[in-house]
This record gives structure tokens, sequence and C-alpha cells, in this order.
């Protein structure tokens, strides 16, 4: 029989159980660094980028990457049917990628938490009123109605976050909102109302602090959900303007030249996956350390 | 107990009802934020302001926002969920007959999702606190990064154009008739003996299935592991396995029919995810389904044909929300009281 | 031990599956191998129809596959040509062109056996677009005040205004003869569901959004389809249209991405060609946003595009610069007249109004994607020439379902790219009917042009009209209302084998094909 062991620690919700997750959990560490990886390479792209991301070359469309035969030095990895450097394209296509995902999960949380927090709080009414309501919009396919937005706001990098928001906040809402509840239920809440505390103040200091773990997890698991709702919307033709660098953009024009250069798909399917792995990679880590369950298990 | 189940069926019927009433409305409101004038394209470009404004008086189109919806919701409720624009066909014709063919795909694509997931799933439990744990979490984080519509652009490349061995175009051949009862051909041919055709027809639906099922397999197996994990510190599994049974009884028999009800619910809660990926896949594959008629309507700014799908897509949604709560139901009779 | 065990079951169900696609691979590659009959033509085509009335809807990239199953009073033919079809002659009653006596041809019969009569011209034409407005061929017949029907071969058109220009109509988008008894027995669903009409092909069998099979009517009037039995696949996805070729399950292969054509030339078993045809490429100016407003601007915009470049990075340097609006060659096209790329009198004449490099002018600038070959790729590269001189234009994708509702309601909001289809050549369906303020597609409203118009389309003597078009094309591009790019080019890519004739048109016609041997 094994013992369990017994934490001489009082649970203390907050940042330090973060540091320890990382350096026991190598999935959070290689996902973090992952994430940190593209992070820099968005921050720093005009100084790593070989070109001109949006530069045309109508007299080089399509060169294959410099190792092969017709290859150019100049384009690492070639070009794309208009002469734009594949390799510039993909490394300015991490800025739009991290700003989408960040934005668009930083929305989604926001509005997903805040529901979540006031429907756990409340409870009664207003929690089966919120329930319903995220029941409603759950009851409809996330890209059908991600397409449906698209088609009446209107096309641009800010109507393709708002659209992502406004179909993922869902997600933050009904698993925040099941965790608050139980956190609700505890008596330390309990004791912080009977004490008067306001009601602001009982959510965002005796509940929040112990979401936290999850909701960063979320966060993470949304910034590679949204990355990959833009390379969705970018295939169906609805997504960002032409002057914007972005990998659902490059896939799309990809298509029609992918049987002659497979390299101008490869590229941005690339990025894609890779970051959206980083970011799943980053969420699971996060989840599986900081689950007080799983902890206490190892 | 079926009646206790169809009760329970019903009940659930009856809350789609207002979910459905409230979801079309979201519809029909987003749908008119559109800037422009969706009459445009209806009338002959010499058409004067005098025959547009007409027009717009016949289908409705200067009444307010609300009396609009409502004789929409009237004509639903009588069956017409009125014409499309590009094409004069009533909508309802249309849908039925791209429904069955995405219903079709999408279970063909779940049965090959389970056929992968499970023993995904249970190979995934059993490397649990072994070597090669982290290489396979590791592959299925991969997995799940990809999209399913990046799935069926590399299934397009790979066997339809570099190595063509299956079509990656259409339902069926165009020396197949499809004149089944049920709509989807895969029953009909079998119960017609046609099995030249029945063959065809799933050669057709091989790709665009693999492609959804890959997309969603990952998720279906990382539940099955984790509810798995769960499920294998359960009291009844210690005592299975102090009873002296070997593992793979402990885990086939017991296991995991208990593991399996959180994945029913995922697939129940992710089946509009499933359903939704439709869109691109048959988008990809040139498959006439429901998705790929959406797709087109979208692009068309055909309001009548979006607003149909869309009322559809969620009634099918709910639907199935509503019989997996009732499998669920079915399996687990702790769930059954209520 | 357990886990041996395991990783067997594990393997039977995998292995079960790998069964089943073993299976499946069997039965399509046996399949495969027993050839569909000789005499099937299978042809890959982007679009479908969107309905199966043809006098409903402007579909210009659906006109093939009208035309396989209905036919046309006249029929243009590959020297934009008016040819005879079921009209078998016409002439011009009155000299003031408000008269076109026709004749129709005798014994020609519908999918059902029926006959053609000048009922059935009298219904499609007359009475069936007055009872519909919502009809199309409203819009190319407008001034039709009446059909007279003579005899069951005679009728005259008569017309309220002088029409010289009529014959031209009555073998473009939307002039189809439908079968007058049929429709009014079966009723308009009835038609949709089994259309049927007086083509060299009748309708098998109709998959929407999948293809239509075609089986050649052994009463047609014309000369025998060689080909039996046709069908039309639809697939939207491009690359998919080159694979199926390749692979062999297709024998034609129609607009596919102009690349794919080099590549597909250096196959042995293929034919691959890039031709140009009667459709032109055009920026469409909006005259009601002021940015639009100033000549100066839209000529710079004109002067800074190299058009040249252009056609050579995506069109294989087929497809030619055009000056004015009109393809070159036609009637309305001004030989000798070229409108210069001219990088740096384009600065200058930005500069005329205010702009330049350090004060850039903003536009909108709209595109298709896909809706034809490399629009979005040129709709790019403009944007960059346009930034050489100091422009910074804001290119957004878009549909041509929503260009069309923004134009209609004239909200469009900024420089269109369009491709403009004119099967006749004739410069009044180019010039006449961009620059018509009157018509709710025109982005550019000249009121004075409405005057112009009519006054040429009144004119009988086609010398001194087509001059006055010559006329209004070249002021257009003067004053740059709408500026005129390339003329179009089609490509198509087809089994060696297989006899396939290509026509300005860009009609694709399968009852002239043949197997060669």
């Amino acid at each position: 029989m094994s013992t369990l062991p017994i934490s001489t620690r009082t649970w203390r919700p907050g940042l330090s159980p973060l540091k320890a997750a990382m350096r026991a959990s190598p999935k959070a560490a290689i996902g973090g660094a992952i994430v940190l990886m593209l992070v820099l390479i968005a921050i720093f792209a005009p100084y790593i980028a070989p070109n001109d991301p949006l530069e045309q070359d109508l007299l080089s469309p399509l060169l294959p990457p410099a190792w092969a035969a017709d290859g150019m030095a100049q384009f690492p990895l070639g070009t794309d049917s208009l002469g734009r450097c594949v390799l510039s394209r993909l490394i300015f296509g991490t800025r739009i990628a991290l700003w989408v995902g960040l934005c668009a999960a930083t929305g989604a949380m926001l509005a997903g938490c805040v529901l979540a927090l006031i429907a756990a709080y409340f409870g009664g009414r207003v929690d089966r009123a919120i329930g319903y309501l995220v029941d409603l919009w759950m009851s409809f396919p996330p890209v059908v109605l991600s397409l449906i937005l698209m088609v009446g706001l209107g096309t641009g990098v800010g109507n393709v976050i708002l659209s992502i928001i406004l179909v993922d906040w869902t997600r933050f809402c009904r698993v925040v909102r099941a965790e608050a509840l139980k956190i609700r239920r505890n008596d330390y809440v309990t004791a912080a109302r009977l004490m008067g505390f306001g009601h602001l103040r009982v959510i965002l200091r005796e509940m929040l602090p112990g979401l936290v773990p999850l909701i960063l997890t979320l966060f993470s698991l949304q910034i590679g959900i949204a990355i990959i709702v833009e390379a969705i919307l970018s295939f169906v033709g609805l997504s960002v303007p032409a002057d914007v660098v972005a990998w659902g953009v490059m896939i799309a024009d990809a298509r029609s030249t992918m049987q002659e250069a497979i390299w101008t798909l490869i590229a941005p399917v690339v990025g894609i996956v890779f970051t959206v792995f980083g970011f799943n990679l980053l969420s699971d880590g996060l989840r599986r350390a900081l689950d007080p369950r799983q902890r206490a298990r190892n | 107990m079926l009646a206790a189940l169809v009760s329970h069926f019903t009940r659930r019927l009856m809350v789609a009802v207002p979910t459905m009433l409230a979801l079309s409305i979201v519809v029909f409101i987003v749908l008119r934020l559109l800037p422009a004038d969706p009459l445009g394209m209806m009338l002959p470009p010499n058409a004067t302001n005098a025959e547009v404004e007409a027009l717009r008086h016949t289908m409705g189109l200067d009444r307010s926002l609300l009396v609009q919806y409502g004789i929409w919701l009237g004509q639903v409720l009588q069956g017409d969920l009125g014409r499309s624009i590009s094409s004069g066909v009533p909508v309802t014709q249309l849908i039925a007959h791209t429904l069955p063919a995405t219903l079709e795909l999408s279970f063909v694509a779940l049965f090959l999702a389970l056929l992968i997931s499970v023993p995904g799933g249970l190979l995934l439990y059993v490397l649990h606190d072994r070597r090669g744990e982290l290489v396979a979490d590791a592959a299925l984080v991969l997995l799940i990064s990809i999209p399913g519509f990046l799935w069926g652009i590399f299934l397009m490349l790979g066997f339809g154009v570099y190595w063509p061995v299956l079509p990656f175009s259409g339902r069926f051949s165009s020396d197949v008739v499809a004149a089944g009862p049920t709509g989807f051909v895969l029953v009909d041919f079998l119960l017609r003996g046609q099995f030249g055709h029945w063959l065809d027809a799933l050669s057709h639906l091989i790709l665009p299935a693999t492609a959804l099922a890959l997309g969603f397999s990952p998720l279906i197996v990382r539940v099955l592991r984790a509810s798995l994990l769960e499920v294998s510190h359960e009291q009844y599994v210690t005592v299975a396995r102090l009873r002296g049974q070997p593992e793979w009884r402990v885990i086939l028999r017991h296991m995991l029919r208990n593991a399996f009800l959180p994945t029913l619910t995922l697939i129940g809660v992710q089946f509009g995810f499933l359903f939704g990926g439709t869109l691109l896949i048959e988008m990809i594959f040139s498959f006439p389904g429901l998705g790929n008629m959406m797709v087109q309507a979208v692009r068309n700014h055909d309001l009548p044909l979006i607003q149909g799908i869309s009322l559809v897509f969620c009634a099918v949604i709910l639907l199935i929300n509503a019989s997996v709560d009732c499998l669920y139901a079915v399996i687990d009779p702790r769930l059954r009281t209520s | 031990m357990s886990i041996a065990r395991l990783v067997r079951w594990s393997a039977r169900s995998l292995v079960s599956c790998l069964f089943i696609t073993c299976a499946s691979l069997a039965g399509t590659a046996a399949q495969a191998q027993s050839p569909a009959a000789e005499e099937e033509l299978k042809i890959v085509y982007p679009v479908d129809v969107p309905s199966w009335d043809p006098t409903a809807v402007t579909f210009p990239a659906g006109q093939s596959v009208y035309k396989a199953v209905f036919d046309s009073p006249l029929f243009i033919d590959g020297d934009l040509k008016l040819q005879p079809s079921l009209i078998k002659s016409w002439k011009w009653a009155d000299d003031k062109n408000t008269r076109l006596t026709v004749e129709l041809r005798d014994g020609v019969t519908f999918h059902d056996g029926s006959k053609l009569t000048t009922e059935d011209f009298k219904y499609s034409f007359f009475d069936r677009p007055k009872k519909d407005k919502k009809l199309a061929i409203n819009g190319f017949f407008g001034s039709l005040k009446d059909i007279e029907v003579s005899s069951p071969t005679e009728a005259t058109m008569v017309f309220t205004t002088p029409t010289p220009t009529a014959p031209n109509y009555l073998g473009f988008l939307t002039s189809y003869i439908l079968p007058k008894a049929y429709i009014e027995r079966v009723g308009e669903d009835g038609f949709q569901a089994n259309p049927i009409g007086a083509g060299p092909y009748k309708i098998v069998r109709y998959e929407r959004g999948s293809r239509v099979i075609l089986e050649a009517y052994d009463k047609y009037w014309g000369p025998k389809p060689a080909i039996k039995r046709v069908v039309f696949e639809f697939v939207p996805d491009a690359s998919a249209r080159v694979a199926m070729l390749e692979s062999g399950r297709a024998d034609v292969s129609v607009q596919i991405p102009l690349r794919e054509v080099n590549r597909l030339a250096k196959n042995a078993n293929l034919t691959a060609k890039i031709y140009p045809y009667s459709e032109i490429f055009i920026l469409q100016m909006p005259s009601y946003v002021e940015a639009f407003q100033n000549e100066h601007v839209r000529r710079a915009l004109h002067m800074a595009i190299n058009k040249q470049a252009i056609s050579k990075a995506f069109y294989g340097n087929v497809a030619k610069p055009i000056s004015v609006l009109a393809t070159p060659g036609s009637p309305g096209d001004v030989p000798g007249y070229e409108f210069k790329f001219d990088k740096k009198a384009a600065q200058e004449e930005l500069a005329k109004a205010g702009y330049g490099p350090d004060k850039p002018l903003k536009i909108q600038f709209l595109s298709t994607n896909n809706a034809f070959p490399s629009d979005y790729e040129m709709a790019r590269a403009i944007v960059q020439m346009w930034s050489q001189i100091g422009v910074q234009a804001d290119l957004q994708e878009i549909t041509l379902a929503k260009y069309l509702e923004l134009s209609h309601s004239s909200k469009v909001p900024g420089v269109m790219l369009y491709s403009w289809a004119n099967a006749t050549g004739d410069p009044e369906i180019f010039a006449g009917k961009i620059l018509d303020p009157r018509l709710r597609f025109s982005t550019w409203k000249e009121p004075a042009l409405a005057k112009t118009i009519d006054d040429l389309a009144a004119l009988s003597d086609p010398a001194k009209r087509f001059e006055g078009y010559q006329a209004l094309a070249r002021e257009s591009t003067e004053h740059a209302w709408s500026l005129p790019l390339l003329q179009s080019v089609a490509t198509i890519a087809y089994k060696k084998n297989l006899d396939v004739k290509v026509y300005q048109t860009a009609y694709i016609l399968p009852a002239e094909y043949r197997w060669s041997k």
C-alpha cells in the first residue's frame, strides 16, 4: 500500500505553483519554450526575415527553395505566385497569428469568465439563465456561426477577432462556471460573505484566485483554436485584407499552385501546426501540473 | 423503462424548441446586418427603382424587422423555408437532397473516428507511466493541433493526386443512380443488393470521412485516456484485479464501459464540431452535401438558404444531443431515476 | 502478457479497418478498369447552373451547360459572327429598326417531341418575361413591345425604340426558346425538376452540386453529336479539376490555373491550351466616392499599371493589354490607340491632384478571389504598382454576390476588379453597357452618356455606330471613367485523342467534339 503524501503546506492559490509546475512538467516547459520562441520571432520579425513579406517580384513567381535546382539564395524557402518570399511571409505571419490569438483569447476569456463568475456567485435564476444562454450558444456548430458572423460583420482582422470571441466565449463560460460553482460552495467564500464583504470583493479576492490556473490553461488552448479559426475563415475567403500576412491566407493561396509548388503549402501548414502545437502543449502541461488532484497523486 | 426513456427524450426535445427559436432570431438579425441590398441580384440590371421598390414590397422587405421575422416564422411553422435566391428552388427541397449526404458522411466519419480512437485511447492508457508515454503524448497533442481541413488537403494530395487510387470528388460515379428509400446510399444500395454501387459510394466516402475522423479522433483519444485513468482507481476495478483477473479483461470488461460515458458526452457535445467540419471537407472534396451548399449560400448571400440551413444544422445537433442524453441514461443506470 | 493481448486487440480492429479499405480499393480499381462506355465524355466544369431556367439569370460561366440543353434563336460562332440557329433568317421590316421579322426553322422539336413554333418564341421572349419581371431576359429586351405571330414559323418583333442591335441579343445571354406547352402543363417547379429544351442533348439526370448527365437528342435539327453521352461534373476546386484530368477520371478540364497549363502541356497524353476570348478585365470606378472624382487621380491610377508585366506574370503573356473598353480586333476597338504605362507620368498626374509618396492617397480596392483566373493575384500586383506612385490601396476580397449587391445600391466603396463578358463582341455590350449611367450595375454615373448611348443604339448604319462607340471608348479612357486592363484568357486541357474546338466565345460545346483514333 502506498502512503498518500500529506501536504504540509496549506494550499495557497497564486503564482508559485505555476513555477513549480513548469519545473515538474516537461510538457509545459517545452510548450512554454515554443511559445516564447514564437513571441520573439513575432517581435523581431523585421530583423529576422530576409525580405519584405509584401514585396512582389512578378518576374520570379513560384521559385523553389534555395537548395533546389532553380532556387535563389535570396529566397530561402522560395517564392509564392506573386514572387513574395515565403520565409519572410512565414515569419511575419507569426505576428498576426499571435495578435489574433491573443486578442481573441483575451476577449473570450473576459466575456466568458465574467459571466461564469456572475452565474456561479449569484446562483439561482441568474445561473440558470446564463447556463441556458451557454447551452443555446453551443448548439450551433462553431464554423457555421463564425461564417454567418463574418458575412454579417464583414471582413477584416478586427471582425475576425470579434467573430472568434462571439463564438468561443462559451467554452470559457461553461468550464469556468463548473469550477466556480465548486469553489462557491467552499466555506471561506461563505465566510467572506457573512463578514459583509461586497460582491465584487468576494468574487475577485476569494473565488477568482482558485480559478486562475484553469483560466490560464483555457487561455493557452484558446489561442491555438483562434489561429485555426483564422485559417478556416481565410480558406473560405472571409478573413483579412490583402496587405495582412496571415498563414491561413497563405494556405488558401497555395491551393491553386500546390501541385507545382508544394513548399508554398508546407510552410504555412508547418507554421500553423507548430504554433498550435506549442500552445496546446503548454495548455496541457499547465493543466496537468496545476491540477491539485494529479499533483497529490504524483 | 421504455416509457421513462421516451418521456426523457420528449422533455429534451421540448427544451430544444425555444432554443431553436432563439437561434433563428440570432441568425435572422445577424444576416440583416448586411449593409447592402440582397435584392440587388434578383432583378435585371435595367430595372427601374420603382420595380425594385415593388419587389421589396412583395417580399415584405420594407416592413420592420419584427414583422419580417414573424412572417418568416409563420412560414417555417408551415414547413415553408422560402426559396433560394440564386436558384428559385424551395429551400426545403434543396436541404432534403443534401442533408442525407452530410449525415451519412458524419456518421461514417464518427464510426471511423471510434475505430481509430478506441484502440488509440487504450494504447495511450496502457503506456501510462511507462517509457514512450512522453512521445505518445506529444504525438497526441501534435495530432490535436492539426485542423480537419488540413487533413482533407493532405488526403486529397496523397490519395487523389500523387497516388490516384481513390476518387476525391462527388458522392458516387456518374453511372450510379441513387434512388433509394432512405437517401443514405450505403443503406440503399445494400437494401437493393447492388454491391458494386455500394463499393463505389463507399470509395467516394472514404477520403472525406477519414479527413473528418482524423480531425476528431485525437479529442476522443484524449478524453478516453483521461477517463480510463480516472476509472482505474475505482473500487470495483481494484476488486477485479484482486480477484486475479488478467489486466486486459479488467480493462475491456469493466473499465471501458464506464470510461466510455465521458467519451459519449464529448461526442455529443462535439458532434456540432464534427458536423460543422463537414463544411470545409465537403468544399475540398466537392461533396454535394449540406456543408458545401452552406458555403455556396454564404458566398452568394442567399439569405433564405442560409437561414434554412442554419435552422437544420441546429435541429440536427439538438436531436443528437437529446439522443446522446438518452443513450447516457441507457448505459448508466444511475441516471435513469428522475 | 496483458499488454500483448491489448495490442493484439487493437491490431485486430485496425486490420479490419484496413481490410475494408483494401476491399473498396479493389472494388474501385475493378470498376476503373472496365472503361466507361467509350461514347461517354466527362467534362469537369467549375460551376453548377443556379437554375434550369436559362432566361432567369445572366450567368456567363454557365452558358456552355445551357447551350447543350437549350438552343438560342441565333448563335454566335467562333469568329463572333451571328449565325442562324433556331431562326433561319431575319430581316428588318422597316427602315427605323423597330420591326424585325424572323423566320424560324421548320421541323424543330423539343426533347419531349413537341414542335417548336413561334408560339414558343413569343412565350419565351415576351409573354413569360412580362409576367415575371425578375427574369433577367427582361434586361436585354426592355424595348420589346410585342411579338406578332403571323405563322408557326414567322413572327415579327416590335420595339418601342429603334433597336438595330436586336439580333445580337438573340444570340446572347438569357436568349433561349423554352417550351410553352410543357411549362404551362407541368408548372415552373415541374420544369425545374425536369427541364427540356431544343438543344443537341437532353438531360438524363441532374444531381445538384454534383453533375448533370446528358444524352444526345436523336431528333436534333442540327448536326448530330458524335459523342452520345456527356457528363458535366461540377468541381469548383481548380486543383481538383486538374487532378481529375491527370488521374484519368475526366476527359476535359476547363478553367484550370494558368500555371498548370504549362505543366500539363508536358504530359504526353494531354493537350493544354490558353486562348484569349471575348471578355475583358476592367477596373470599375465609383463616381460617387470622393477620392475618384478627381480625373487626375483616375488617370494616374491607369498610367501606373504595367499591363504587360501582369500578362507575363499571370497569363503566360497570352492576355493582350487593352487601352479601350473592347477586345482587340472587335468593332469597338480603336486600333493604334494606346494608353501607355508610364510610372513617371503617373506620379506627375497624381501630383496634380495633390498626392504623392509623401502624401499618399488612400483608396479602397475590391477584388474577387477565384471568380476568374488569377484575379486576386492581379489585384495584389496592382496594389504594389500603385504603392510605387503614392497610392495606398486597401485591398479586400469580396464575393461576386456581395459586389453586385453593393453596385446595385450604389454603395461600392472603391475600385473593383471585374471581368466583363461579351460573347457578341459588339461595342454596345462593352462600352455601351459599362458606361450607361441608368443601369444599376454601372459604377460610373456620367448622366450625359445616357443620351450618347441611346443615340448610338439607334443608329442603323453599323459603320457609323462602330465609329461612335470607338469615340466613346476613347473618351472613356481619356477621362478614365472605367479602366481597361487586359483581354481575358481561358484555359482548357483534354485528352490527346479527343478532338476539341475552342472559340472566342469560350463556349464548351461537346456536341462538336469527337474521339479521334
